[in-house]
């Protein structure tokens, strides 16, 4: 799936892979990698700044970790967060319910 | 050469110092971490390296999005400055206004008119400040908000420019008004502002990623 087709997602998507767990910055882009089976090719240095941007808005916050001998910045979903996922969720599946029933082969 | 890499990149992004610097180093962390993968994959730590530098993108490809988030953080800056030196100025300048014991000249003349408008100006500055500081913060929900940013620098620009002209005037127009340290110290600090406000919203912004 190119970067085109998740272009404005990428938030919901960091969101929904903080969900489970907390993660430092490359964990998230694993988790992205992993979640999408491989399918998601967005260029991970995207990532980032997102995380800046999730954590600017309360949706996520970040703590100084060490992680394999490294200082890292994990982040985990906030309250407003674990709404905001929530909310990006219902109004995909309502997009995803429209656009199927528009795209669907009309039965002959 | 992810060192290189980084460096590149920074070198393209414009911005506060510190904010830039923790971005770039968590990429830098994860540009690492990539490679470790790799590694661990049983690459060599040529090919590694070239891979984790593939998945990343490309400086063209990635800078659009840092210069977009350095540009918010910037906005929030200059809008907390005009948030906070408002009601500064303006209460200094009042003080100055009402109880200089120097000036010669009457109200309602020109430079009060000028300083009535000045106000107006910084006062939609500073309003527009605080919503900047609102919606670019935990009520944005991430949104870039392009051309409040614009605004912002402008208003804030525009607004200390007039406030700074202002305070000019009064000595312009009697000279002996400067003998009070309080008009010369408010005319030092609304000059300093708008001089502060003008150059940083000179330096190019961040463009947010289409």
């Amino acid at each position: 799936m190119k970067a085109d087709a998740i272009r404005g997602h990428l938030d919901g998507l960091v969101l929904a892979v903080l969900e489970g767990r907390p993660l430092h910055g490359y964990g998230v882009v694993q988790a992205l990698h992993v979640r999408s089976g491989g399918a998601l090719d967005v260029p991970t240095g995207t990532v980032y700044p997102a995380l800046h941007r999730l954590e600017r808005s309360g949706l996520i916050s970040a703590k100084e970790h060490t992680v394999a001998g490294r200082r890292r910045r994990v982040y985990q979903l906030t309250a407003s967060g674990r709404r905001a996922l929530n909310l990006e969720r219902s109004s995909w599946q309502e997009f995803a319910t429209v656009i199927t029933a528009m795209i669907q082969q009309a039965p002959s | 050469m992810i060192e290189d890499f980084i460096a590149t990149l920074g070198r393209s992004l414009p911005g506060p110092r510190r904010p830039r610097q923790r971005l770039l180093a968590e990429a830098q962390a994860g540009l690492a971490d990539a490679v470790q993968t790799y590694l661990a994959a049983g690459m060599d730590t040529s090919a590694a390296t070239a891979h984790a530098l593939a998945d990343f993108g490309t400086v063209s490809q990635v800078a659009a999005h840092f210069q977009a988030e350095l540009g918010i953080v910037r906005t929030r800056r200059t809008a907390a400055l005009t948030v906070v030196l408002w009601p500064l100025l303006t209460l200094f300048w009042n003080v100055t206004w009402e109880l200089n014991p120097y000036p010669t000249w009457q109200v309602p003349s020109v430079p009060f008119v000028l300083a009535v408008a000045a106000s107006a100006l910084t006062l939609a500055a500073f309003l527009h400040a605080t919503a900047a500081l609102v919606v670019t913060g935990r009520y944005g929900r991430g949104r870039s908000w392009a051309g409040m940013q614009h605004d912002v620098r402008l208003l804030g620009r525009t607004g200390t420019g007039a406030f700074a002209a202002t305070a000019l005037m009064l000595p312009a127009v009697d000279p002996s008004t400067l003998l009070w340290p309080p008009t010369t110290l408010t005319i030092l600090a609304a000059v300093t502002v708008a001089i502060t406000a003008i150059a940083t919203g000179r330096r190019r912004p961040g463009r947010p990623p289409r």
